[in-house]
């Protein structure tokens, strides 16, 4: 049990260590509370912007039409051309004036026209713009609907086609929507860099600072030495990546906003979703916990290591930054997605966190990361036998 | 004892393959300290750390306490003590922790690190410090803690690699008190220097090393008289070959 002694010693480091404190427990939790505290903010700027920025052109302002945007705040130009100026300046995001005869012909069955200035390249004004058109739409409808019926005749000869929308999505699946999106994303990042930011001190910097030797005069099994490293490690990673989730729960109730990004019953994770993410978190941490240390062994100082750790970062995290835009194709149910490190994980969270358990690509990507894992652990016990690697400083 | 036979080392380097040790063989016996006297780059280091089994020699072979380096290396590395001024410390943990885990390490049981770490103490005098991280000591009380390490375990033998390089007079002291301590003990002590009056002061034996070659061995009085020469440092300077304005 002398792998249990070192495992002790390097967690007693690590937790004595203020980088590991700060790069591996505050700093998950913090960069997500944070990033959750702007976009609570982006929310709440976007929906004051949709309440200010419809401007009708004087005259249109007390038409019913007008007032059926209640909800938003009116303003009002004096004309097109200056409510045009306005929308290019970015002063408004959208202009209405109603055609002076739009009441009238509205009421004796013509087209009542209605132009719409707003600028195609500006995001928030292309949303005003479809917002508004949206809502119109359907007050377009009830007119019709009206018009059909004085005239005596069925609404459906002009809405012959229905479409009776059928949900199939789970209340977990709304809820966790939009975090699914970036949540496994996160897990993933700091399950990674929470290890990323101490482990060139585990082997490297023991080779640079001469301790190293000692350890290798001991009577103690390189296998033992490796071991006890790696579990610490391993634990560092875990804990940094379960901070992030922290992070999330703190966010959920302390952002705000918290609604439009945990939907309206806030952030939870039922006990077989936690499960399910504990268990594809531990092969894919024990992944990286030996690439990591991998990298420590082989590099000759903690300078090299950072150096080898940015490529290795890179490569990594590639699938997982994928994994982030993956609910916008439909690679999530290909046949060989469980067998790609790292996106495999971030799939099964997702698809956790929506509320369809997948299973079969748990397994899998359990099996290939503990894979992974052993074979980065034979390469480092290898490693420690290697006396040009070892004796390289 | 150690018996070193004909132990040769090549590295490869990028500038070609370097020879570090050629055909040493020497021999270190209980109560005596033996030095390895060589300028920087003599292949001190490298005979050490082939010794203590941290690296392999290409040919020849090496005994420590009756146990062959390669095939019996976890024997020797229980009866050695290594040390050298370079090896630094758990700057996180303190010296009872540093100890403690070395003792684990050796598989030592958990009353006898604790027996183990206080006997250490008093001989070292670590008590004013013990309890400090290594971060916080002075080179001297690291240095301290380290020997410490060394013979937690008690090991027959010792190994000092230039332990007093880049120390004060008082902490060279302090070591140099501790191996006389360890010969009267009756432990093999291998020592590493390229100081003339340590060697002088402390050892029994010297074996003069240079490019990788034992160019002379024998006690400080032998070496003298053999070369005609006043003091070791005359003796060395003629047995390495160095004449008058040969470095300009």
């Amino acid at each position: 049990m002398i792998w249990y002694a070192v495992f002790k010693k390097e967690t007693l480091e690590l937790l004595r260590d203020r980088r590991v404190s700060f790069g591996a427990f505050v700093m998950p939790a913090l960069s997500i509370l944070l990033m959750f505290q702007l976009l609570g903010g982006v929310i709440s700027s976007v929906k004051k912007q949709q309440k200010s920025t419809i401007t009708f052109v004087t005259g249109s302002e007390n038409s019913a039409l007008a007032k059926s945007f209640k909800d938003n705040n009116i303003d009002t130009v004096a004309s097109l051309e200056e409510g045009r100026k306005k929308v290019e300046s970015g002063e408004t995001k959208l202009v209405i004036q109603l055609a002076p005869d739009f009441q009238s012909n509205l009421t004796s069955d013509k087209t009542g026209v209605i132009t719409a200035v707003y600028d195609s390249t500006n995001p928030l004004s292309q949303v005003m713009f479809q917002t508004f058109r949206a809502q119109l739409s359907e007050q377009s409808k009830d007119i019709v609907g009206t018009r059909v019926a004085s005239k005596g005749l069925d609404a459906a000869i002009v809405n012959p086609i229905d479409v009776k929308p059928v949900d199939v999505a789970k209340a977990a699946a709304k809820q966790g929507e939009s975090l699914a999106s970036f949540l496994p994303y996160l897990i993933v990042l700091w399950a990674f860099y929470g290890g990323m930011s101490v482990v060139s001190d585990m082997v490297a910097g023991e080779k640079e600072k001469g301790t190293l030797e000692t350890l290798l005069i001991s009577p103690t099994r390189r296998t033992e030495l490796v071991l006890g490293k790696y579990a610490s490690l391993y634990l560092l990673c875990l804990v940094s990546s379960l901070c992030a989730l922290l992070g999330v729960v703190i966010a959920s109730l302390t952002t705000r906003n918290a609604e439009a990004l945990f939907g309206e019953k806030g952030f939870s994770l039922p006990f077989p979703t936690m499960m399910l993410i504990l268990t594809t978190l531990l092969p894919l941490v024990a992944f990286f916990a030996s690439i990591l240390l991998a990298v420590s062994s082989w590099a000759k100082n903690t300078r090299e290591a950072s150096t080898y750790l940015a490529v290795v970062s890179f490569i990594v995290l590639i699938p997982a930054v994928f994994s982030n835009i993956i609910g916008f194709t439909d690679v999530g149910r290909a046949a060989y997605i469980g067998y790609v490190p790292v996106l495999n994980s971030a799939v099964v969270i997702r698809g956790a966190l929506l509320g369809n358990a997948n299973w079969t690509v748990a397994l899998q990507s359990a099996g290939v990361g503990f894979a992974l894992a052993a074979v980065f652990l034979w390469l480092i016990v290898w490693m420690f036998h290697r006396e040009s690697i070892l004796a390289k400083s | 004892m150690v018996e070193a036979s004909h132990l040769s080392k090549t590295f490869k380097t990028n500038r070609g393959p370097v020879v570090a040790l050629h055909e040493v063989s020497f021999v270190a016996k209980p109560g005596e300290v033996t030095a390895l006297l060589g300028i920087n780059g003599a292949g001190k280091t490298t005979c050490l750390r082939i010794l203590s089994t941290v690296i392999k020699s290409d040919s020849g072979s090496a005994k420590i306490g009756g146990y062959d380096v390669v095939a019996q290396s976890a024997d020797v590395r229980r009866s050695i003590g290594f040390l050298s001024a370079s090896t630094a410390l758990y700057g996180k943990l303190n010296g009872r922790q540093v100890l403690h885990y070395f003792g684990q390490l050796y598989s030592m049981p958990a009353d006898r690190i604790k027996q183990r770490v206080a006997e250490v103490t008093e001989i070292l005098k670590l008590e004013g410090f013990i309890d400090q991280t290594c971060d916080k000591l002075s080179t001297g009380q690291k240095q301290r803690i380290s020997i410490a390490r060394a013979i937690l375990h008690e090991p027959p033998i010792l190994f000092f690699d230039e332990p007093t390089s880049g120390l004060d007079v008082v902490s060279a002291q302090t070591i140099m008190e501790f191996i006389e301590h360890c010969r009267d003990q009756g432990q093999t002590v291998v020592f590493s220097t390229h100081i003339m009056s340590e060697v002088e002061r402390l050892c029994d034996h010297v074996a003069i090393i240079h490019e990788g070659r034992i160019f002379e061995e024998g006690t400080v009085p032998q070496i003298l008289e053999k070369h005609f020469a006043p003091t070791l440092e005359r003796a060395f300077l003629n047995i390495v070959g160095y004449q008058r304005g040969s470095v300009a």
